[in-house]
C-alpha cells in the first residue's frame, strides 16, 4: 500500500454501509453486479450470503454491512454486488460483496490521503489505508484483503483498549 | 205507666183468652176424670167380667169333655178328648192370669181361693184320665175275644175227639165212662168260662166283678177235675191227643185269667166314680168362689159410677162461673177502649181539618202517650213543620225574585262580552289567512331550495369521478416514471462498470473514463428528475385522492339538504292544512259566540219570567195562615227597594183579611214596585204577574 501511495493517482470506487463512504482500490474489484438471485449455503458463517451465478462462475457473497459488524437492513434497488479479486495468504480470490450502494469511480492523489484518527474510529486502524476527503465527505480507504484476512473477528473496535493497541500495532507498521 | 194500645187491646184479648182458657182447661180435666172412669169401667170391670164368663165357660167344657172321655171307647176318641182338655185348660189359665192382673188385692184373694179349688180339680181330673187311659177291659176283650176263644174252640175240639173215643168204649169199662162223662162236662165247662170271662169284662160296679169272679173260680176247678178225669180214661194211643190236649188248655186257661185280672181292674168304673163325684163337688165349689170375685167387681163397677156424676156436678158450676166472670169483664173492657180511641181520633181530625183550611195555628192537647197520643204528636209537629217550611217558602221566594233579576243584568253582560267575542274571532280569522300565505310561500322556496339541492349533488358526484380520473392518471404517469428510474440506474451500472474498466486499464481507459463519467452523470441526472416527477405525481394523487374523498363526502350532505328541504316543504305544507282546520274551529268558534249571545239574551228573558213565578209563588204561599194574627206576611227584600215591596205586602194583606179579590191596583202594586228595581228588562212580565194575582186571589 505505501509503496502504491507513493506512486501516481490510483482510481478508487466508492460504497457506502449505512451513512459511511467507503472506498476500495478499482483495481481490486472486477466489476459491479446489480442484485440477483443468491443461494444460499448451508452451515456457511452468518455473514455469508450464499453464492451468485456469475457467466457459469459461482462467486461466494459476503454481507459487507455483516462483515462490519453492522446491523442488517433489508436489500433495495440501490443494494449492489462488488466482485473482488482478492490476495488472501498469497491466494487469488474472487468474492462478492454486498453493499447498500455503489458511488462511482474516482481519481485520489497520493498526498491527499490522510492519516485515520487513531481514536475515535469505530474500525480497526490496520483494516484502514487512509482518510480522503471528496467533496465535502469524508471517505475511509479501506484495506480490502486485510479485511477479508481478518476472517471471523469483528472488525469494528470492541474497547477503547482494544482500539489503542491496534492503532499502536498500526503506528508501528507504518513507518 | 206507659201502654200502647197495642198493649191495651192484648190486655183485653189475654184477659178474655185467658178465662176462655181456664174454663177449657177445667171442662177437659172434669171429661178426663170422667173419661178415666169409663176406661175403669171397660178395661178393668167389664174386661174382667168377661173373662170370669171365659173361665166359667172353660170349666164347663173340661167337664163335658172330661164326660166325653169317660164313654170314649177306642184311642182316637180318648186322645180327642185329652187334647180338648188340654187346650181348654190353658185357655182358662190364660184368662185367669189376665182377672188376677186387673182385679184389687180383695178380689184377688177370692180368685186365689178359685185358683187353688181348681187346681185341685184339675188333680182330680189327671188321675180320672189316668185310669181311663189305661183301657184294661179293651185289653182284657182284645183278649178273651182273640187267642182265648181260638185256645178255647180247639180245646174243645180236643176234648170233643176224645169223648168220642171215649163214648165209643164206655161200655167196655167204668174208666172209660168216667172220661166220657169228664169229656162232656169239660165240653159244657169251656164256653160257659169264657162267656163269663166276657161278662166280667162288662160289669162295672166292683161287688159284682167279685161274685162274678168267684164263680169263674169255680167253673175253672171244675174243668180241671173233668179234664183230669179224661187224661185218666186215656189210652195209650191216645197220650198224645191227652198230651196236646193238656198242654192247649193250660195255655187258655192261662189267658183267661189275664184276661180276667185285666176286667178286674176295670179303671173306668173308677174314673166314672171319681168324676161323678169328688171332681162334680170341686167343680161346683169353684164356680161359687167365681161368683164371688164377680160380686166384687160388680160393687167397685157402681161405686165408679157414681164418683163420676159427683165430679160432673162439680165441674160445671165452676164453669158457669168463670164464664159469667169473664163477660162481664170483658164488656167493661171494650166500652172504655171503644170511647177512649173515638175521642183521641176526634181530636185529631179536627186539627188535620184546621191544616187543611190552611190555619196551620192549632195545636192538639195529647193526654196518653200510646200509638194515639204518637199520633196527635206527629199531627202537631206536622202542623209545625208545615208553618216552618211555609215561612222558609216565602223567604225563599223573594230570593228567588231577587237572584232572577240579578240573573237578568248577568245575562245581559254575558250578551254583550259574546258580540266582543265575536269581533275578535272575526280578527283572529283574518291574522290567521295572512299566516296561511307566509307558510305557501316558504314551502314553495323550500320547493326550489329542493331542486337546487338536487342539482347540486348531482354536480358533486360528477366532479368526484372526474377527480377519481385524475387521481388512476397520476398514478399510471407515476409507473411509466418507475420505468424511465430503472432505465437511468440500468445506465449508471453500465457507467459505473465502464469506469471500473477504464480505471483497471490505467492509462489507456483515461478518455474512456471520462465518457463514462459523463454518462454516469447523465444517468444520475435523468434519475433525480425521474424521482422529481414521481414525488410530484405521487402528491398530486395525494391530493386527488383527498379531493375525490372530500366530494364524496360532499354529495351526500348535500343530499341531506335536500331532504331536510324537503321536510321543511312538508311541515309547510301540513302547517297550511292546520291552520286552515284552526280557520274552521274559529268560524265555528265565531257561530257558537254568536249562539251564547243569543242564548245569553234569551236567559235574560227566562230570568224575567222567573221573576214573575216567584211572585206568583210569594202569593200561592199567603194561603197559609202561620201566626194567630193573620196570613203568612211577604219577607221584605234585602235589597235596597225593600221599603216599597214592604209597604205593597201589608196592603195585600189588608185587602186579603177583608176578603176582597184584590184585582186592579191592590193586586198589581206589588209587581210596579218591582218593576222599577228590575228596570226595563222586566216591563213584560208586569201584566203577567198581575194576572197571575188574579187568579190566586181568584181561587180565595
Amino acid at each position: 500500500m505505501s509503496t502504491k501511495a507513493g506512486s501516481g493517482p490510483t482510481y478508487y470506487i466508492t460504497f457506502k454501509l449505512g451513512d459511511e463512504l467507503f472506498a476500495i482500490d478499482v483495481r481490486k474489484v472486477r466489476e459491479v453486479l446489480d442484485l440477483t438471485l443468491i443461494t444460499r449455503v448451508p452451515t456457511a458463517p452468518h455473514y455469508m450470503r450464499g453464492v451468485v451465478n456469475v457467466r457459469g462462475t459461482a462467486i461466494p457473497v459476503v454481507d459487507l454491512r455483516l462483515k462490519f459488524g453492522l446491523p442488517p437492513v433489508d436489500d433495495s434497488v440501490n443494494t449492489r454486488i462488488l466482485v473482488l479479486e482478492l490476495h488472501i495468504d498469497g491466494e487469488q480470490t474472487v468474492v462478492g460483496g454486498l453493499a447498500d450502494s455503489v458511488h462511482d469511480v474516482f481519481e485520489i492523489e497520493p498526498q491527499e490521503i490522510g492519516e485515520a484518527p487513531r481514536i475515535a474510529m469505530r474500525w480497526r486502524s490496520e483494516l484502514i489505508a487512509g482518510m480522503a476527503k471528496r467533496a465535502d465527505q469524508f471517505v475511509i480507504i479501506l484495506d480490502i484483503d486485510r479485511v477479508f484476512a481478518l476472517d471471523g473477528t469483528s472488525l469494528a473496535q470492541i474497547s477503547a483498549a482494544g482500539a489503542l493497541d491496534a492503532g499502536s500495532n498500526a503506528a508501528a507498521a507504518e513507518p | 205507666m206507659r201502654l200502647s194500645i197495642k198493649a191495651k187491646l192484648i190486655l183485653i184479648s189475654a184477659l178474655l183468652l185467658a178465662s176462655t182458657v181456664l174454663a177449657a182447661i177445667l171442662g177437659v180435666h172434669g171429661l178426663s176424670q170422667s173419661d178415666e172412669r169409663v176406661r175403669q169401667l171397660v178395661s178393668v170391670n167389664v174386661v174382667s167380667v168377661q173373662l170370669v164368663a171365659t173361665i166359667k165357660l172353660s170349666m164347663l167344657t173340661i167337664s163335658r169333655m172330661e164326660r166325653g172321655l169317660l164313654l170314649a171307647d177306642n184311642a182316637d176318641k180318648r186322645a180327642f178328648y185329652v187334647g180338648r182338655v188340654d187346650e181348654t185348660e190353658a185357655r182358662l189359665q190364660e184368662a185367669l192370669h189376665k182377672v188376677e192382673a186387673l182385679l184389687d188385692a180383695p178380689q184377688r184373694a177370692k180368685l186365689a181361693e178359685f185358683a187353688r179349688i181348681w187346681q185341685e180339680h184339675m188333680d182330680m181330673h189327671k188321675r180320672v184320665r189316668a185310669l181311663k187311659l189305661r183301657a184294661s177291659n179293651e185289653m182284657a176283650a182284645t183278649i178273651s175275644l182273640g187267642e182265648a176263644e181260638r185256645l178255647a174252640t180247639s180245646t174243645e175240639e180236643l176234648v170233643a175227639k176224645l169223648g168220642r173215643a171215649f163214648a165209643d168204649r164206655a161200655n167196655k169199662s167204668a174208666m172209660s165212662q168216667r172220661a166220657a162223662v169228664g169229656a162232656d162236662n169239660a165240653i159244657a165247662l169251656i164256653p160257659t168260662i169264657h162267656g163269663r170271662g166276657l161278662r166280667l169284662i162288662m160289669l162295672h160296679t166292683l161287688d159284682e166283678m167279685q161274685r162274678e169272679t168267684e164263680r169263674v173260680d169255680r167253673l175253672v176247678e171244675e174243668l180241671g177235675r173233668a179234664l183230669a178225669d179224661i187224661e185218666v180214661g186215656a189210652t195209650q194211643g191216645e197220650l198224645a191227643l191227652v198230651s196236646q190236649l193238656r198242654s192247649t188248655s193250660a195255655h187258655w186257661l192261662e189267658l183267661e185269667a189275664r184276661s180276667r185280672a185285666l176286667a178286674r181292674e176295670n179303671g173306668d168304673a173308677e174314673a166314672i166314680e171319681l168324676s161323678a163325684t169328688k171332681s162334680r163337688e170341686l167343680l161346683e165349689r169353684g164356680d161359687k168362689a167365681l161368683d164371688e170375685t164377680i160380686a166384687g167387681v160388680d160393687a167397685a163397677l157402681a161405686q165408679a159410677v157414681k164418683d163420676s156424676g159427683e165430679s160432673y156436678r162439680q165441674s160445671r158450676s165452676l164453669l158457669i162461673g168463670i164464664a159469667t166472670l169473664a163477660v162481664i169483664v170483658g164488656l167493661m173492657l171494650v166500652a172504655w177502649f171503644i170511647n177512649y180511641l173515638v175521642n183521641s181520633l176526634s181530636a185529631a181530625a179536627t186539627l188535620a181539618q184546621a191544616v187543611a183550611n190552611g190555619d196551620l195555628t192549632g195545636t192538639v192537647t195529647v193526654k196518653t202517650d200510646d200509638e194515639m197520643g204518637v199520633t196527635l204528636h206527629a199531627l202537631n209537629r206536622m202542623a209545625d213543620t208545615l208553618r216552618g217550611v211555609a215561612r222558609e217558602v216565602v223567604t225563599a221566594a223573594t230570593n228567588v225574585a231577587a237572584g232572577s233579576e240579578e240573573m237578568s243584568t248577568t245575562a245581559q253582560q254575558l250578551s254583550e262580552g259574546a258580540n266582543r267575542q265575536s269581533a275578535s274571532a272575526e280578527e283572529t280569522t283574518s291574522a290567521m289567512e295572512q299566516m296561511t300565505s307566509s307558510i305557501q310561500q316558504n314551502a314553495d322556496n323550500a320547493r326550489q331550495t329542493d331542486q337546487i339541492a338536487a342539482k347540486a349533488s348531482a354536480d358533486g358526484k360528477a366532479s368526484g369521478d372526474a377527480v377519481n380520473q385524475t387521481a388512476s392518471a397520476m398514478k399510471n404517469i407515476a409507473d411509466k416514471i418507475g420505468i424511465i428510474e430503472e432505465i437511468a440506474r440500468k445506465t449508471d451500472l453500465l457507467a459505473l462498470n465502464a469506469a471500473v474498466e477504464a480505471a483497471r486499464a490505467g492509462e489507456y481507459g483515461k478518455g474512456f473514463a471520462v465518457v463514462a463519467s459523463e454518462v454516469r452523470k447523465l444517468a444520475e441526472r435523468s434519475a433525480t428528475a425521474a424521482a422529481e416527477i414521481s414525488q410530484l405525481s405521487r402528491g398530486g394523487v395525494a391530493m386527488a385522492e383527498s379531493a375525490g374523498t372530500m366530494l364524496n363526502v360532499l354529495v351526500p350532505d348535500i343530499r341531506r339538504t335536500a331532504q331536510l328541504v324537503q321536510e321543511i316543504a312538508n311541515a309547510s305544507a301540513e302547517q297550511s292544512t292546520g291552520v286552515e282546520q284552526a280557520n274552521t274551529a274559529l268560524r265555528d268558534l265565531d257561530r257558537v259566540i254568536q249562539q251564547n249571545a243569543s242564548a245569553s239574551e234569551e236567559m235574560a228573558a227566562t230570568a224575567e219570567q222567573l221573576s214573575a213565578q216567584a211572585q206568583q209563588l210569594q202569593a200561592t204561599v199567603s194561603f197559609f195562615k202561620l201566626e194567630s194574627g193573620g196570613r203568612a206576611a211577604r219577607v221584605p227584600r234585602p235589597e235596597a227597594g225593600g221599603k216599597p215591596r214592604a209597604s205593597a205586602a201589608a196592603e195585600r194583606q189588608t185587602a186579603m183579611k177583608r176578603g176582597q179579590p184584590a184585582a186592579g191596583g191592590g193586586g198589581q202594586t206589588p209587581a210596579a214596585a218591582s218593576n222599577t228595581n228590575a228596570g226595563v228588562v222586566l216591563d213584560m212580565s208586569q201584566n203577567k204577574t198581575g194576572t197571575d194575582d188574579e187568579d190566586i186571589f181568584d181561587r180565595y
